[in-house]
């Protein structure tokens, strides 16, 4: 079960640049419980167009993905509902803020169940459930979104997504926009709802320090191909990475120039600025 | 006098809570000035007083001696221009000549003139292939480099970024701050609203904001010092600062602390 690429490529067609490849040759599993998976690659590497094949937003141009035991090719399958898949695949665009559109924050997550038929009463209870798991409480309910700040947006349009109570989360860049606390917070929030819902979280990403800190699987799309899955400790002990358009986290980079800089001997591996803290203090006492 | 005043400024959205109050700042003209602050900390706000699209409950905002209320709005507006975070916020052409004209146009300059001035903005911002294309297509940074076209064809000489990196990539990023570096050394007054430290770090001073209010307005190399300035108002400073502040007053770290600031500054 899960969500299952079997060699997929995807081409998009423009006026402007002809025939394109987004993605090419994927193969690639993801598991529908417990997974806390980052996504990463410089613009155009083609995260967005992966995340898109997750809920069968758009179809393969070749090859085939199987999500949650339906098999979805490039051709439209009349005995599949797709309106099914994406109510298992929950998928929460860059910016979300900016498509909340309802008078109160309440009708505005119920409008996803309500899509699904869900009957209103019920709808309530699960736009006031999703809020809560969001962190934000009843109050919220009746209040208009658009007077709310960037962060509560944020979580009132991710509510909405949980509120269909999808399998499977995919957030395609959710923290950007924030400041530093209140990206921390959010990430916090998606670790939070991993580990009691057991719901498998993707997350695509720019912030390497984020991946370092809060994930445990790491893809990386670069140039349409996956080319590295696995964990982040093994990717950014590779010396590749420019080559990759990828950054390393911010410790890793600092303690590295200190180690060429001052011919310090210290092991730059370090997740924390307190665990960076204690090395610098040790390689300087010794 | 200094080229921008800001005295007593308090604003309210609802009459209830002051998102401003009482602000006080002199900014000099050729000034790179970052603001920082956590979200809902007025930073946005206090721009948009600045260049008169809200109104100031109380307090006096004066630009290059001129007082900003009704009667001199027009012409404040002239000297400020400012850039939004979302890049297609700010979009009201059907081509990107048409953009960089709006501002023009709205201050009658003569077509003869419109036209050479955008050709030569287009030219600096590196848009000048893209004249005829419409705004829709571009990438983001490609939006907000005509966004400043738009802002210097009016001879504007204050700019204002409203976050206008935090919806870009980081390379488009990159070359956006570049390209801000580059209207600094032009001698342009610039105040960048930014969520991101290693963007304040290029500034000459930074201001910080917290629940509407003035928390800190001083030298960067300065301000960088004071960890607690940054910890009270919800904000990070870069890794590697946040090693130097955290390491003993030590001799033992003298050389590890000067590396980490180095490291702060040029990379």
């Amino acid at each position: 079960m899960g969500i299952r690429f079997n060699e997929v490529s995807y081409d998009y067609s423009s006026f402007a640049e002809g025939l394109y490849t987004a993605i090419r040759d994927i193969n690639l599993s993801i598991t529908e419980k417990h997974e806390f998976i980052a996504l990463v690659g410089h613009t155009g590497s083609g995260k967005s167009t992966l995340a898109k094949h997750m809920n069968a937003l758009i179809f393969p141009t070749s090859g085939s993905l199987e999500i949650f035991g339906n098999i979805i090719t490039s051709k439209r399958n009349k005995n599949i509902k797709y309106n099914s898949i994406r109510k298992k695949v929950g998928l929460v665009f860059q910016f979300p803020e900016y498509q909340l559109f309802e008078e109160t924050v309440e009708k505005d997550i119920m409008f996803g169940p309500l899509n699904f038929k869900i009957s209103v009463e019920e709808a309530k209870r699960l736009a006031k459930e999703a809020l809560n798991l969001v962190g934000l409480d009843d109050s919220y309910l009746k209040r208009n979104p658009y007077n709310l700040s960037g962060g509560e947006k944020k979580r009132v349009s991710i509510a909405g997504i949980l509120a269909m109570d999808p399998e499977i989360l995919v957030l395609d860049e959710p923290t950007s926009g924030l400041d530093p606390a209140g990206k921390r917070v959010l990430m916090d929030l998606f670790k939070d709802i991993n580990q009691k819902t057991g719901k498998t979280v993707v997350i695509i990403t720019h912030d390497m320090d984020l991946v370092y800190q809060y994930f445990n699987r790491v893809l990386v799309m670069n140039d349409s191909r996956l080319i590295y899955d696995g964990n982040p400790d093994d990717l950014f002990k590779r010396d590749d990475l420019a080559e990759q358009h990828l950054d390393y986290p911010n410790t890793i980079k600092v303690l590295k120039h200190l180690n060429e800089k001052l011919n310090l001997n210290m092991n730059v591996y370090q997740k924390t600025n307190e665990d960076a803290l204690k090395e610098i203090e040790r390689a300087v006492s010794v | 006098m200094s080229y921008i005043e800001i005295e007593k400024l308090s604003f309210s959205y609802n009459e209830k809570t002051d998102v401003l109050r009482d602000v006080n700042i002199k900014i000099e003209k050729g000034e790179w000035i970052a603001v920082l602050g956590h979200n809902g900390s007025g930073k946005s706000t206090l721009a948009k007083t600045i260049v008169g699209l809200l109104e100031p409950k109380a307090g006096q905002i004066t630009i290059d001696n001129i007082v900003l209320n009704e009667d001199s709005a027009y012409e404040v507006r002239k000297k400020v221009g400012i850039v939004f975070q979302n890049p297609d916020n700010q979009f009201v052409g059907v081509t990107v000549r048409d953009d960089i004209a709006f501002g023009m146009e709205n201050l009658c300059i003569p077509r003869e003139e419109m036209l050479e001035r955008i050709k030569f903005y287009a030219k600096k911002v590196n848009m000048l292939d893209f004249l005829d294309k419409e705004p829709a297509n571009l990438s983001g940074g490609q939006k907000q480099r005509v966004a400043i076209a738009g802002i210097l064809a009016m001879r504007s000489d204050i700019i204002i970024f409203d976050e206008a990196t935090s919806m870009l990539d980081p390379y488009a990023r990159e070359d956006l701050i570049d390209y801000i570096r580059t209207l600094h050394k032009e001698g342009l007054t610039i105040i960048m609203i930014t969520h991101d430290i290693n963007e304040a770090l290029m500034a000459d001073k930074i201001l910080v904001m917290n629940k509407g209010e003035v928390y800190a307005f001083e030298e960067t190399q300065e301000i960088m010092k004071k960890q607690q300035v940054f910890i009270d108002s919800h904000l990070e400073l870069p890794v590697s600062l946040t090693l130097a502040n955290s390491l003993k007053d030590d001799e033992q770290y003298k050389e590890v602390r000067d590396q980490l600031w180095e490291y702060a500054l040029t990379k």
